[in-house]
């Protein structure tokens, strides 16, 4: 049995008694010193006695509770020997009053402003210990926050670069524990022997042994301190909520994968829930993001658009919001007309533009096109291979064009290119199966045709 | 014709709201160009009066196999080893939970599970489950999504494709066609954004040109029927002794005078009514060129079957729709009757996956080696599942399946969705969804998204309240997406 902690529990029913009966002595004496009020001098005498009595009683109760919670060393301190200064000036001015020392009454003033403010002081770091720093301050406005220097309150907003270079500690891992655990944790205040700060120390542990074993988040400490029931005064973080399951389940898998520190998110295995949480909380995405998306152009201006449609270009929006344009020819062929929103095409279509080599080594500057369609036209190898420099090139139509198997060479070289059309065109089986095999990503359809099916 | 107040495409008050919110110079300059009218949206809709989506589309345009009267999925799709294992054993009430069925078996004594007559096969990389019924299915099964899961609230043929094609078993709103119209404008000048085509001289469940009606939208965005003959569409040519020159110069007259009277009155239905003259004299070219398939090569013919010879089949319709859709028509839709398998529904099963299955096939092929289908989105599918018992008599030869809405099967491909994926699961009873439902809503919600277009904010204001596609309902089914 913990008898100790049985009373120590008992702490935050106590202490709120001394505040009320201290700060209900500080009132009284105020008011007995004039004249219509003077009978309650002898209230002020009551008052300390109860409140100095619980005081001492809230002390006690205080120091055992005390060694068996996790708290903020420095909080904690203050708290303690403010709480303890409080007990003291309360049982002083309880003597000076009933004349017990035979101090001034100067002495007793004294005693009193020490004991108050003591109250205020031990109240506010002990109500901070329970609910956090941040607690009282939460929902005030905007200017009693920027004159305690606290100012809003920034959301991080993290971005992150491609997958194989997130570093899955640093930028994933590390960030929880500097937000929840590195007040306690950490070379000047390691709470448990625990310091957490860095890699060596945490691989060390605390003063029972090793908190991490990698490759088993079941079978290390801290996972099972961040997981325990909150009401378990074990349970990590002590004050506050409970850490939100997405947050100890990245923390059960980076262990699970080994507890690395230097891996990156590609060298790990990712099962789905966690890409799915990535996805999520942080806006990681495993999938390697359309051209389109990634390409960032200024606007058109309308001028050029309307110099394009006057050539006869059907001109359109690919989406609200988005600078990208999209572009019908039906049949006009004056590229000149659409160099000012060279940029700003990304879906080209030329279908039966009766356009030749020459006329469509002009697309090479523009430099945006994710999809161009050339189908219909007398278009060969040369012209082709002038828009090899495209670099967010991903579908390109060749259909019933000119082009011969010398064309495979351009497109092995279209560092973005994903399906390639070759139907009514002479290419080859041989070099498609020679382009299929330098370029796996690639799909290349030519005709298509079904297998004999029997029938019935 | 009755007075339409309010398929104005400009009034006064739409020019102030719109001018004040510095919108209104683009707007009336679309409105002010007859030809372009027709090319966008008339309001000045929700996506700002300038057809564009509202984020990147995958799918540009859409073609729609709807197979009216709905196919079995127990004897495609959804492959139940059980049921042939239970077969002619009474379907337990643990399963049926009490659900409703029609008025057909409703009264029957007793439910006899009934096993599919046809083998089922895991087909291409993928393993797909299908039926020896779907021989050329079964080969672009690495190309098609399936969904398994689909659920619809209407057991009767009509309330179920008007709720698939209109987001509301009562008829009366627009169709799915008619929102892409409203909402994204037409690419072709020359052609309705949204044209529709029915298997010729089938019988079965009657369909309604309301299921590709406008509703409350402004009528140029209903979707106009093609047919096979002389005349694709009615009344366009010219009557027998007309010319077309004396046709150019009635309609420029005429337009003198419907001039003379918006000048006096500014009615911009006026404005309406010439651009849509205009147009039906440009689709008296452009229909003709669309509908005269006697230049395919054979290759093309062969690739579809042979039935893709003979006009108004569902392969000369499939054909047709490439053809359209090659030309910028933004949404067809083909409707195939005849799947209605109460009874007898081995030999009617046969009989339509001939007429169809090679057909449905080629032209995804087609229009993948056209390069149009990574732009371009197939659907097929029915207006709800059938019954895994037998409606009738089950004997070693024959059966029959009834209405079933707890569960059916549809199948996409093309733009923005997952290649030879299957989603969601029935029971082993194949009865009820297990794992990932998805209502018609759903399914509309899905289509917008990968048109480009938020299912929740593609609106139209009518009789004082926003009407959507998806009413109040819809998720986006992410699971599909590629």
């Amino acid at each position: 049995m913990d008898l100790g902690g049985f009373i120590g529990r008992f702490h935050p029913l106590f202490v709120h008694l001394p505040i009320g009966f201290l700060l209900a002595a500080g009132v009284f004496e105020y008011y007995a010193r004039k004249r219509s009020y003077q009978k309650l001098d002898t209230a002020v005498e009551f008052s300390l006695f109860l409140g100095a009595s619980f005081a001492i009683l809230s002390c006690i109760s205080g120091w055992l509770l005390a060694n068996r919670g996790a708290y903020i060393e420095q909080s904690l301190f203050l708290h303690r020997w403010l709480g303890i200064g409080v007990a003291v000036f309360a049982s002083l001015a309880w003597l000076v009053k009933t004349g017990r020392l035979g101090l001034s009454s100067r002495m007793f003033t004294a005693f009193m402003w020490a004991m108050i403010i003591g109250i205020f002081a031990t109240g506010h770091f002990g109500g901070n210990m329970t609910h956090g720093d941040d607690y009282l301050t939460e929902y005030a406005p905007g200017f009693v926050k920027r004159l305690l220097g606290q100012g809003e309150k920034e959301i991080k907003q993290v971005a992150f670069g491609p997958v194989d270079s997130i570093k899955v500690y640093t930028e994933l891992i590390q960030p929880v524990f500097e937000d929840q655990c590195w007040k306690c944790h950490q070379p000047k205040n390691a709470l448990g022997g625990l310091d957490m700060t860095t890699k060596t120390t945490l691989l060390k542990g605390g003063d029972h042994g090793k908190v991490l074993e990698s490759g088993a988040a079941y079978e290390s400490e801290l996972f099972h301190r961040i997981t325990m029931p909150v009401s378990d005064r074990k349970s990590m973080p002590p004050v506050g909520l409970a850490l939100p399951y997405q947050t100890t389940r990245l923390i059960e898998w980076w262990i699970d994968a080994g507890a690395s520190f230097e891996k990156s998110l590609k060298e790990l295995d990712v099962p789905k829930d966690i890409e799915k949480l990535l996805a999520e909380q942080f806006g990681i995405s495993f999938k390697q993001a359309d051209a389109i998306e990634r390409i960032e152009v200024a606007a058109a201006t309308p001028a050029a658009i309307e110099a394009a449609e006057a050539a006869g270009f059907q001109v359109s929006s690919l989406a609200e919001g988005s600078n990208l344009l999209e572009l019908n020819a039906n049949g006009a062929n004056d590229l000149a007309s659409l160099d000012a929103i060279k940029a700003q095409i990304t879906w080209l279509n030329l279908s039966n533009a009766s356009l030749d080599d020459t006329t469509i080594k002009k697309l090479a500057s523009f430099e945006n096109l994710t999809r161009l369609r050339l189908q219909e036209n007398p278009v060969s190898d040369a012209g082709v291979e002038a828009l090899i420099g495209l670099q967010y090139l991903e579908s390109l139509n060749l259909n019933n064009t000119k082009i011969s198997d010398v064309v495979i060479e351009s497109l092995q070289k279209m560092p973005s290119l994903r399906n390639v059309y070759l139907f009514g065109t002479a290419v080859s089986e041989g070099a498609i199966t020679q382009l299929q095999t330098a370029r796996p990503d690639l799909e290349v359809v030519k005709g298509l045709s079904f297998k004999p099916v029997e029938s019935e | 014709m009755h007075c339409d107040n309010q398929h104005k495409k400009f009034t006064r008050r739409d020019f102030f709201t719109k001018t004040s919110l510095g919108l209104g110079a683009l707007s009336l300059a679309g409105m002010l160009n007859p030809l372009e009218a027709m090319a966008k949206p008339f309001m000045p809709g929700p996506l700002g009066g300038l057809g564009k989506p509202h984020f990147t589309p995958k799918a540009k345009r859409v073609i729609y196999l709807h197979m009216s009267g709905a196919p079995s999925q127990l004897d495609l799709f959804d492959y139940k080893p059980l049921l042939n294992k239970m077969n002619g054993e009474e379907l337990p009430e643990s399963i049926r939970k009490g659900q409703r069925l029609t008025g057909m078996t409703a009264g029957q004594a007793s439910f006899p599970l009934a096993g599919s007559h046809f083998n089922f096969k895991q087909q291409g990389q993928s393993g797909i489950w299908m039926s020896d019924l779907l021989p050329y299915t079964a080969q672009i099964a690495d190309e098609i999504c399936v969904v398994k899961s689909m659920y619809t609230e209407a057991i009767n043929h009509d309330p179920a494709i008007t709720f698939l094609q209109t987001g509301s078993q009562l008829p009366g709103r627009p169709s799915i066609g008619a929102w892409l119209s409203y909402g994204l404008g037409s690419d072709n000048e020359n052609l309705p954004s949204f044209v529709v085509l029915v298997t010729k001289g089938k019988q079965g469940q009657p369909l309604y040109s309301r299921l590709w009606g406008n509703g409350f939208l402004p009528s140029e965005h209903q979707g106009v029927q093609f047919r096979s003959g002389k005349n694709p569409v009615l009344y366009l040519s010219n009557p027998p002794g007309v010319t077309p020159e004396a046709r150019r110069k009635q309609l420029d007259y005429l337009n003198l005078l419907q001039e003379e009277q918006y000048e006096e009155t500014e009615d911009p239905e006026i404005k309406a009514r010439i651009a849509q003259y205009e147009m039906a004299y440009r689709m008296q070219t452009s229909v003709p060129e669309v509908m005269d398939v006697t230049k395919e090569p054979d290759h093309i013919y062969d690739l579809y079957g042979k039935y893709s010879r003979k006009p108004g089949t569902f392969a000369a319709n499939c054909l047709l729709a490439r053809r359209l859709v090659e030309r910028g028509v933004k949404y067809v839709q083909l409707y195939d009757q005849g799947w209605d398998a109460h009874g007898n529904l081995p030999n009617t099963m046969r009989a339509k996956c001939r007429e169809t299955d090679q057909a449905s096939a080629a032209l995804i092929m087609d229009l993948k080696q056209r390069g149009l289908l990574e732009d371009t989105l197939v659907v097929w599918g029915g207006e709800f599942g059938r019954t895994n018992y037998s409606q009738g008599q089950l004997t070693a030869t024959n059966y029959g399946r009834d209405h079933h809405p707890s569960c059916f099967t549809v199948y996409m491909a093309g733009a923005g969705v997952k290649k030879g994926f299957t989603y969601g699961e029935t029971d082993e009873f194949g009865y009820n969804v297990i794992q990932n439902p998805v209502h018609v809503h759903d399914f509309q919600a899905t289509l917008l998204h990968l048109l480009g277009m938020d299912h929740e904010r593609l609106t139209y204001k009518f009789q004082g309240r926003r009407f959507r596609l998806t009413d109040v309902h819809g998720k986006v089914v992410k699971d599909i997406l590629s």
